[in-house]
């Protein structure tokens, strides 16, 4: 396959032939965070994604990246970071850039906060994926600088300066899952990105999220979602929108499924984690079949998971040439990839083709996790107008094998997690 | 000043100018083979959690009194740290509050090194002066001192027979450069021909609060008088 690159951003590509793989990693249960923050001011526009130019980051070696989901800045988010060069896992990167994509026109001011990175640490030798991680296998660093917290009151972007200061986190294998679902009814156009509200999804303290990815409607993915009010992982949270991009022309519906929330609890801070009871809730599945949209109502059962350490990586590799337009989002033929049943996937951060990222994964007619699915398509946000051809690179998927049971499951799980955890915070260190 | 402080518990740094703060908080864990999953994730959060919870009380503490611009967390290979800290941060002082590697990166730099023997006091400054010193890097502590014995050390040159007109250039070069700063600071002085090991001696002597040591002595020799010596040790 060809990897295709800026040597220098929008001047110069570079192109490399690699050969195509699945690769096998071990995750750690540490997370650290960086915190990107704008370097300049841009005005933005709503639905055209913008290259900001941030602090530089420094990444280091044996980690992949992933966003810290809920909307970060109020008039947009961030969908991917570009990387100075190219790099492997196994090299220390220097992130310089955050694609942002704003939900409403605007300016976003330097020193201003546009998202946050969770930095996960992995092995990918098959001896040390064998024998797991030891504390020296971290390297934890944070620059503390003032930046804005921007955020909406009664409809007024405000502008906080804080202190930033994210160390990281541990994470539990267990998580649940959350329908995210749609409380009005909004006519959509191919290309629109905007906020819709959903029924209220109240998060416990020290959980994070992260949409599911493989798009869950036929007219669109969820980017992100919203909270009524900026608040700290360790806090409890109100979900109430949710940022659609919209792949073609339609009507969402009021009680329309849109999208899927993981929620993963945490160890972090004051260290409580709790569930709270579940009960079924009723939502339309939207899907496309021989060229017509259905709509099928069905009661969600709460569902929760464990995810298991090991993963692995999957190529996405265009099949075909096509001419991109920069903010027009373009659906992209992808060699197949199979995925097993019990297994669920996350896009890799930092963007791997030149001209945009991927920004979801496209199966017509959605399957259960814990169904076998083949993947043959990816929903792709140009960032500049250029050109995708056959055998070139366009991202690449975490592939995460799960455990699903009933969520009266997750109960038991997570009770032995927490009381574990609690006895190291509250025991001596070693 | 911008400073490093490299740690793994609170120090009082109330004698040295201190604006800007970099924590690397230094603290080795244990290791062990991980048998399961459940194993992984325990050793991890038993080996790191209580460290990362220690590091950020530090942290709030300092904030209290510095601005602190960043921190690291590091459980081995601490001179790959402290370089790129150095490099990365441009540090005026690095203050070593625990043992620390004096890496060949950070005696090339100019960065003046503290190595932390409990409070910073300036009052009695035993100042090492040897060839090659950083002589207005020197003259910026000593102005703190209230009494100060400046101490010149000449190695001597094997054989001496061989080398005796270079030796009495030394001798006598070191005799001018600890002259002017003997006016200078209103100083006592000695010029020595031996080994810094008669640091240890004089500093008791002297009952120095600090000592300076030029950088010009070398890494065997601060590490020998480290050794030696109870109070703090500068390196400029």
């Amino acid at each position: 396959m060809e990897v295709v690159y800026w040597k220098e951003i929008g001047k110069e590509l570079g192109r490399l032939q690699v050969k195509k793989e699945s690769v096998k990693y071990r995750i750690a249960p540490f997370v650290q965070w960086k915190v990107l923050i704008a370097e300049q001011n841009a005005e933005v526009k709503k639905g055209m994604p913008a290259m900001l130019k941030i602090r530089d980051v420094e990444i280091p070696e044996n980690t992949i990246l992933a966003p810290l989901s809920i909307m970060r800045h109020a008039i947009g988010t961030t969908i991917d970071v570009i990387e100075k060069g190219i790099s492997r896992v196994e090299q220390e990167k220097r992130i310089t850039h955050a694609i942002f994509l704003p939900v409403e026109d605007g300016v976003v001011e330097k020193g201003d906060i546009v998202g946050v990175l969770k930095v996960f640490f992995v092995k990918t030798g098959v001896i040390d994926r064998r024998f797991g991680f030891s504390p020296s296998d971290f390297k934890i660093r944070e620059d503390m600088v003032t930046a804005n917290l921007v955020y909406k009151e009664n409809g007024v972007l405000k502008r906080k300066t804080i202190k930033t200061r994210f160390f990281g986190y541990f994470k539990s294998y267990i998580a649940e899952w959350e329908p995210v679902i749609s409380t009005e009814n909004v006519d959509v156009k191919k290309g629109d990105v905007r906020r819709i509200r959903i029924k209220e999804i109240r998060l416990q303290p020290n959980t994070v999220v992260t949409p599911l990815h493989i798009m869950r409607n036929a007219f669109g993915s969820v980017i992100e979602v919203v909270q009524a009010r900026p608040s700290k992982v360790e806090e409890e949270k109100l979900i109430d929108e949710a940022v659609f991009l919209a792949t073609k022309d339609g009507k969402i519906q009021k009680g329309d499924l849109l999208g899927v929330l993981n929620i993963y609890y945490t160890a972090i801070g004051k260290f409580e984690p709790k569930m709270t009871p579940k009960e079924e809730k009723f939502a339309r599945f939207v899907y496309e079949k021989s060229g017509r949209i259905f709509r099928s109502g069905m009661l969600l059962k709460p569902f929760a998971y464990r995810r298991k350490p090991i993963s692995r990586w999957e190529p996405l590799v265009s099949t075909e040439d096509l001419t991109l337009k920069k903010g027009e989002v373009a659906e992209v033929e992808v060699e197949p990839i199979k995925l097993e049943e019990n297994t669920i996937v996350y896009p890799l951060y930092i963007m791997r083709h030149a001209y945009g990222t991927v920004l979801d994964l496209i199966e017509k007619e959605p399957a259960k996790v814990e169904n076998q699915k083949t993947i043959k398509s990816v929903l792709f946000m140009p960032l500049f107008d250029g050109e995708i051809r056959k055998g070139q690179l366009l991202g690449v998927i975490n592939v995460y094998n799960v455990e699903v049971e009933p969520y009266e499951v997750l109960s038991k799980w997570l009770n032995e997690w927490v009381e574990e955890m609690r006895r190291v915070f509250e025991g001596g260190s070693k | 000043m911008k400073c490093v402080v490299f740690t793994n518990k609170e120090l009082d740094l109330e004698g040295l100018d201190v604006k800007d703060i970099y924590v690397i908080f230094a603290k080795g864990a244990k290791e062990s083979i991980t048998l399961s999953d459940r194993g992984e994730m325990l050793n991890l959060a038993l080996s790191k959690i209580p460290i990362i919870k220690r590091a950020e009380e530090l942290i709030e503490k300092l904030e209290k009194k510095y601005n602190v611009v960043g921190m690291s967390v590091v459980f081995e290979d601490y001179e790959t740290e402290i370089n790129r800290v150095l490099d990365a941060q441009k540090p005026d002082i690095v203050v070593a509050g625990r043992y620390m590697p004096i890496t060949d990166k950070l005696l090339k730099s100019k960065t003046t090194i503290l190595f932390y023997r409990g409070k910073v006091v300036f009052d009695r400054i035993l100042y090492v002066h040897s060839e090659g010193a950083n002589a207005e890097v020197a003259k910026q502590w000593l102005k703190k001192g209230k009494e100060i014995l400046i101490v010149g050390i000449v190695e001597p040159m094997m054989p001496p027979e061989a080398h005796a007109k270079r030796m009495k250039e030394a001798q006598e070069k070191m005799k001018r450069e600890v002259e002017e700063l003997y006016k200078e600071f209103n100083a006592s002085k000695v010029v020595l021909v031996g080994s810094i090991g008669k640091v240890k001696r004089i500093a008791r002597e002297f009952d120095a609060d600090i000592v300076i040591l030029s950088r010009g002595v070398g890494k065997e020799a601060i590490e020998a008088v480290l050794e030696n010596t109870e109070v703090g040790v500068l390196v400029v």
